[in-house]
């Protein structure tokens, strides 16, 4: 939608009402004509109540009556459907103005520059963009609609009344002026008030706090009735603040009934007194008191739109102001044309980077980069040396000198062509929820949400993908991902199959070896890395009522646990966990799912069993609810020894598990056979994973090294059945969690080089891009910057490890935002200067 | 490296892990002075796992990811010079190391390996961040328990080389950082 000329473009600079402006104005056009219709809908009933008191009643005709109440009928019904589509149009107008206002915010707040980002707080914007901002489309959809319909009510109210008897319009109206001057008084004196009451609240709190912290030294000189006498005074001040508060908040809630009431009370005095005289008929006079009392509803519901009209005023300065500041950058060139297509050059001369306060992060710094040279950037801590790689991509803006891009000034580029030039990799990447080929094409698909590419245009294959993967080292750790999924039933039969086949074929060769780190499925064994269900089960269910999540509820399955012994001891088990994971867990804040990975309750029930613990305290086991019991069951059946070690697991339960595990199997063979396909090598295990499936048991170890060694092996095997690339897409697919919480800082890592590479930009920046990774990794990625990438890219690496650099064209040494060396790294070490400092030390230049 | 063979026997007794995790960690002095209901979340979120002879605890030059505690067992610290690798000292149980990665990114100097098996109790940084995450007020508490280590270490290692640190006194001084 286009603005109009009196709009600004900036957005921190319009308007509260611009926003009206910018509304749907087709559709506010439809409102007020629906208004105009509802005021005279609303004034007809007025007119009819007369008529059928002065004509129909007291003419004694019914036809009349039936007439005029007909109309009033009809007046009523229309009223209450417009009355309907106004709301839906002022809700439907107000909500499409404020995602227009999110949208255009959302914008706004991702180009600012990176200082804004500093001092941000990201709950501060959350609270923006999420809640104060509805403040404003509530308002922006009432802007038109309240006022409107209730000044024209209001006024096409008095109308009538002065049509029926100005004398006595005057004399109702007259009590309003008053109201207006009084009521809005009081609630100056409320708001002031209630700002005393939040500051004396703040103080209380504080002092509150101080005692808490300090209640050693409190305990330590007895200080009970000093501390008591400090909190006396201020909860008295409360007290009295309140009080007043209250009393203003009443008064005012009074004012409003007296001066509602007191209109019908003058009505009746005149009215009744004219009527007597046969000055005033009672059929005008019925319809003045409900015009009278009708006057009310328009007058409140302004008074209301006034305080949404507050509201949204002062959110609506608060967020503007918050987020005012211009972009540094322009994001796309102002006339469109395709990216520029660079080489690689790149250099600086005498940048210079000052922040607020006038401290110069850099201080002249030149260098001349050529397309495809590998450089690196040293330092001391605090020397510039990110501050630099930041320039050069943008990232941050030099305040003087110049740098330049195949000859274009970086700060004149517009973004656009920055990023598709450029690929970047910080020392803490960042990666966004979803699978992880979300996040390895996350810069290809930016690049080509920025082109309007649709379909699989400029996407990579497959193969180029786990090509890219492979060289980054994380190969291995996506084909755990992979192995560690569960396939439905009926689903992927082709790789079931397969599946079945690698087992064979891997315990022919490695059964023996693996005996130390797996458990495995074993019917006279207890498995204490699987659950105690699947203990009983030792099978897949064939049945829903026998998958684990619903064995609790089970009666055919809770009445076997009854009748094996079991129920009992698992309610106390049961119990036993939930005490010990809401003793650990209760006063951690916001505890996410790594809290939950050593016990059986999940994060989102974690509420539930803390409620349940605070039963538990007071209610004896066999007393509790069935509901309790459910609870406590699910967690005992989900219960893992080797995994919650919060618990033990007792001799006499592990022995009567195993028994059960037979009595189970007896009993489903007899009572619902072939509801439970039991563990057997040749069939694939529906409820496990994929790695479970292979070596038909459980791993007992978490260690990457060992998982590997297995894995290099399964691969050989994989490739031998043609299902490799198969399983690495499934692998591709794992959901990396929240803010990437699923990953490893090397896996976060490996993933950020991977997006970046897969870009195949002109310019790669690495600021200590492999700061988190294990010497082979780290080792890898310099093999493959210094054989694939060099001489194809212009590789800038921000390095820390200085033993990884001495392969690189070029090493700048920088020192106190200044270059103070710049070289290959054989001639540098023999000059002995900056660099022969930073490897050996002071020491060993002395 | 495994949490099977120790862990099987603790599992199939009536002893439960936790409460011998959480002595451990109380009695750690990195952790002198982290109220107990957080040391109990540090018990929780660690972990057992098994080493075989042979088997690195950790690498030289790899990011140092986890403190670890030898419950048993015995292990070498190694520093690998070139092609050489020199064997510094061998502990056994009780022998506690990591601790300063957990606070910040830092790549092991030396190699801990295992010289017979060997259990351990460890805790990832990446559990012990979102902690300190919740409850910040540990973290200058662990920091002064860093600092007093380095003061008392540089201290007694002043002590017991006086002669041979007067003559290399350009490399002492890590107090003074």
């Amino acid at each position: 939608m286009k603005l109009r000329p009196d709009i600004p473009d900036a957005l921190y600079k319009r308007s509260l009402f611009s926003w009206v402006w910018t509304s749907n104005l087709k559709l506010q056009g439809i409102l007020l004509i629906i208004i105009v219709v509802t005021v005279a809908v609303r004034v007809l009933p007025l007119e009819m109540q007369k008529k059928i008191i002065n004509e129909a009643i007291a003419l004694k005709r019914v036809d009349l009556l039936l007439t005029y109440c007909g109309y009033y009928l009809a007046c009523v019904v229309s009223a209450s459907g417009l009355k309907l589509a106004i709301n839906a149009l002022q809700n439907y107008i107000g909500q499409e103005s404020l995602t227009d206002l999110r949208k255009q915010l959302y914008a706004h707040i991702l180009k600012l520059p990176m200082s804004f980002f500093r001092q941000a707080s990201p709950g501060m914007v959350v609270t923006s963009l999420v809640t104060e901002v509805a403040n404003t489309g509530e308002f922006v959809g009432q802007a038109i609609a309240v006022p409107v319909t209730n000044l024209l009510t209001l006024l096409a109210f008095a109308a009538y009344l002065f049509y029926l008897n100005p004398l006595m319009a005057v004399i109702s109206m007259a009590l309003y002026p008053i109201a207006i001057i009084v009521i809005p008084a009081l609630q100056k004196r409320a708001n002031a008030a209630n700002k005393q009451r939040v500051d004396t609240g703040r103080k209380l709190s504080t002092l509150i706090g101080e005692t808490i912290s300090g209640i050693h030294e409190i305990h330590g000189n007895a200080s009970f009735r000093l501390e008591n006498d400090r909190f006396g005074v201020m909860a008295d001040k409360l007290f009295k603040v309140r009080v007043i508060w209250n009393l203003y908040k009443f008064a005012i809630k009074v004012s409003n009934n007296f001066f509602q009431n007191l209109g019908p009370f003058v009505l009746f005095l005149v009215g009744g007194y004219l009527a007597i005289n046969g000055r005033f008929d009672l059929g005008a006079l019925v319809a003045f008191l409900s015009a009278n009392e009708k006057l009310y509803d328009p007058w409140k519901e302004l008074m209301d739109f006034y305080q949404t009209y507050q509201d949204a005023s002062v959110s609506y300065e608060r967020i503007m102001e918050y987020f005012q500041g211009d972009p540094e950058f322009t994001a796309e060139p102002a006339d469109p044309r395709p990216a520029l297509a660079l080489t690689g050059a790149l250099a600086a001369k005498d940048l210079v980077l000052e922040v607020p306060g006038g401290i110069q992060l850099l201080k002249g710094v030149s260098l001349d980069i050529a397309p495809g040279e590998l450089v690196a950037l040293v330092g001391f801590s605090g020397s510039g040396k990110s501050t630099l790689a930041l320039c050069l991509c943008q990232i941050l803006k030099y305040n003087a000198g110049k740098a330049t891009f195949d000859g274009n000034d970086i700060d004149a580029l517009p973004k656009s062509d920055i990023a598709d030039n450029m690929g970047i990799v910080s020392q803490h990447p960042f990666i966004f929820e979803g699978s992880i080929k979300d996040n390895l094409l996350y810069s290809i698909n930016a690049r080509r949400a920025a082109h309007n590419l649709t379909g699989d245009d400029q996407l990579p294959s497959l193969d180029e993908i786990i090509a890219v993967v492979q060289q980054v080292g994380l190969f291995a750790d996506i084909l755990r991902f992979a192995l560690n999924s569960v396939f439905k039933e009926g689903r992927k039969e082709n790789l079931v199959k397969k599946v079945v086949r690698v087992r064979e074929a891997y315990h022919a060769g490695h059964a023996e070896s693996l005996a130390d780190w797996v458990e495995f499925f074993d019917p006279t064994q207890y498995l204490y890395y699987s659950t105690v269900a699947e203990n009983i089960i030792f099978g897949t269910p064939g049945r829903d009522d026998l998958t684990p999540e619903n064995l609790p509820a089970n009666p055919f399955f809770v009445s076997f646990l009854h009748d094996a012994g079991l129920k009992m001891l698992l309610v106390q088990t049961g119990a036993e966990l939930t005490a010990r994971t809401v003793d650990i867990l209760k006063d951690v804040p916001s505890p996410d799912s790594t809290f939950f990975e050593q016990t059986p309750i999940t994060m989102d029930e974690f509420d539930t069993y803390r409620e349940l613990a605070g039963r538990l305290g007071r209610v004896r086991l066999h007393k509790l609810s069935p509901e309790d019991e459910r609870l406590l069951l699910t967690l005992a059946l989900r219960f893992t020894p080797g995994r919650h070690t919060i618990v033990g697991l007792s001799h006499i339960l592990e022995g009567l598990l195993l028994q059960g595990r037979a009595m189970f199997a007896e009993r489903v063979t007899a009572d619902m056979p072939g509801a439970v396909t039991f563990f057997r090598r040749d069939d694939y295990l529906y409820s496990m994973t994929v790695m479970d499936n292979i070596l038909f048991g459980r791993l007992k170890t978490t260690s990457p090294k060992f998982i590997d060694q297995i894995q290099k092996t399964i691969v050989s095997l994989l490739i031998e059945e043609d299902m490799l690339e198969r399983v690495l897409e499934i692998g591709l697919d794992f959901q990396v969690g929240s803010m990437g919480d699923r990953l490893s800082g090397g896996q976060r890592q490996k993933v950020a080089l991977a997006r970046a590479f897969l870009k195949e930009p002109p310019v790669l920046i690495l600021d200590e891009a492999t700061a988190a990774l294990d010497n082979a990794s780290q080792t890898r990625i310099q093999n493959l910057l210094e054989n694939k990438w060099r001489g194809r890219s212009t590789v800038i690496a921000v390095v820390h490890r200085l033993d990884t650099i001495k392969n690189y064209d070029k090493v700048a040494v920088m020192k106190a935002g200044r270059i103070v060396e710049v070289g290959s790294y054989t001639a540098l070490m023999e000059k002995k200067g900056m660099l022969y400092e930073l490897v050996y030390g002071t020491a060993g230049r002395a | 490296m495994s949490s099977s063979t120790g862990l099987r026997e603790g599992l199939s007794g009536k002893a439960c892990g936790f409460n011998d995790h959480l002595e451990i960690l109380r009695e750690l002095p990195i952790f002198n002075g982290v109220p107990l209901d957080v040391v109990k979340v540090l018990a929780y979120l660690s972990s057992v796992e098994s080493f075989a002879a042979g088997e690195a605890l950790c690498e030289q030059g790899d990011p140092l990811e986890r403190c670890v505690y030898v419950l048993c067992g015995d292990v070498e610290i190694v520093r690998h010079a070139g092609e050489c690798a020199n064997i510094m000292l061998t502990r056994g149980s009780g022998y506690f190391f990591g601790g300063l990665g957990l606070l910040a990114a830092a790549k092991a100097l030396y190699t801990v390996r295992a010289v017979t098996p060997t259990q351990c109790l460890t805790l990832g940084k990446e559990k012990f961040l979102k902690t300190a995450q919740r409850f910040p007020d540990i973290l200058p508490k662990i920091l002064g328990n860093v600092v007093e280590h380095v003061f008392r270490w540089e201290e007694a290692f002043l002590t017991a080389h006086a002669e041979e640190c007067a003559s290399r006194g350009g490399e002492m001084g890590l107090s003074l950082f």
